[in-house]
């Protein structure tokens, strides 16, 4: 019975509602996130910052675009699973949640291994480059 | 069918739209540009409606309250003028510092 009313739960429903009327734990998650962009865009000013100020070498040579894009590929899929999950379990289908979440799990993990192998390339490329530069 | 007071959007919609976007874009990465503002300015475009798109409707900021969006773009915003003091680190001219240097003039 507990479990059924979890599911019907009603984050806008007058007794969830705080002084800022969203929930405190919608309006955490969404704090989390805003913390996650600023976090990316330290790491992105970073780049840029280091990109242009620096001898960077050139992205063609060490970055495979169609590893990236077989990683966006694989990180869009495990996105619209986790979403179909979502709605599965809102229109109160716990099986198909199941199974979309099962699905969003191996994408997720294929994510994992080619974002490495990217990065592994990348820095091995970088390094043999800048070796070669040093020892010119 | 409505779920917490909104209609559930059309997902598998949304993934052929990024799909199409993320097609288009190894394409323009790919295809040969005079200019690398060119390709640097479509790629980043491309790139940021597909992140509005999964905003929007992956992350339901659509069917959010005004609050939300306000929240989510003040660190859009305190991002971008993060970067842009970075940018100008580099591209504005310093006394004693040649342009584009960020370790400071060679001895």
């Amino acid at each position: 019975m507990e479990h059924a009313e979890a599911i019907t739960f009603d984050p806008h429903a007058e007794e969830d509602r705080t002084s800022t009327g969203i929930p405190h734990d919608k309006m955490g998650m969404w704090i989390f996130l805003c913390s996650e962009v600023m976090f990316f865009t330290g790491l992105i000013g970073s780049y840029i910052v280091l990109r242009y100020g620096s001898n960077w070498p050139d992205p063609k040579l060490t970055l495979n675009i169609w590893l990236t894009a077989g990683n966006t590929f694989i990180l869009i899929c495990s996105s619209v699973t986790m979403v179909k999950a979502l709605e599965w379990i809102q229109r109160g289908d716990v099986g198909k949640m199941k199974l979309y979440m099962c699905l969003t799990r191996p994408s997720s993990a294929s994510r994992c291994t080619s974002t490495a192998t990217c990065c592994t390339r990348a820095s091995t490329r970088t390094c043999r480059s800048s070796a070669r530069r040093s020892t010119r | 069918m409505t779920t917490d007071g909104h209609t559930i959007p059309n997902y598998m919609a949304i993934f052929w739209w990024l799909l199409g976007l993320t097609i288009f874009e190894i394409g323009w990465a790919v295809l040969p540009h005079h200019s690398k503002l060119v390709l640097a300015g479509g790629i980043v475009g491309l790139a940021i409606i597909k992140a509005v798109l999964v905003a929007m409707y992956f992350m339901h900021l659509k069917f959010e309250r005004r609050t939300m969006g306000v929240l989510f773009a003040s660190t859009l915003i305190l991002g971008m003028i993060l970067v842009s003091v970075g940018i100008g680190e580099l591209r504005l001219p310093r006394p004693g510092y040649p342009r584009g240097v960020v370790n400071g003039p060679s001895q």
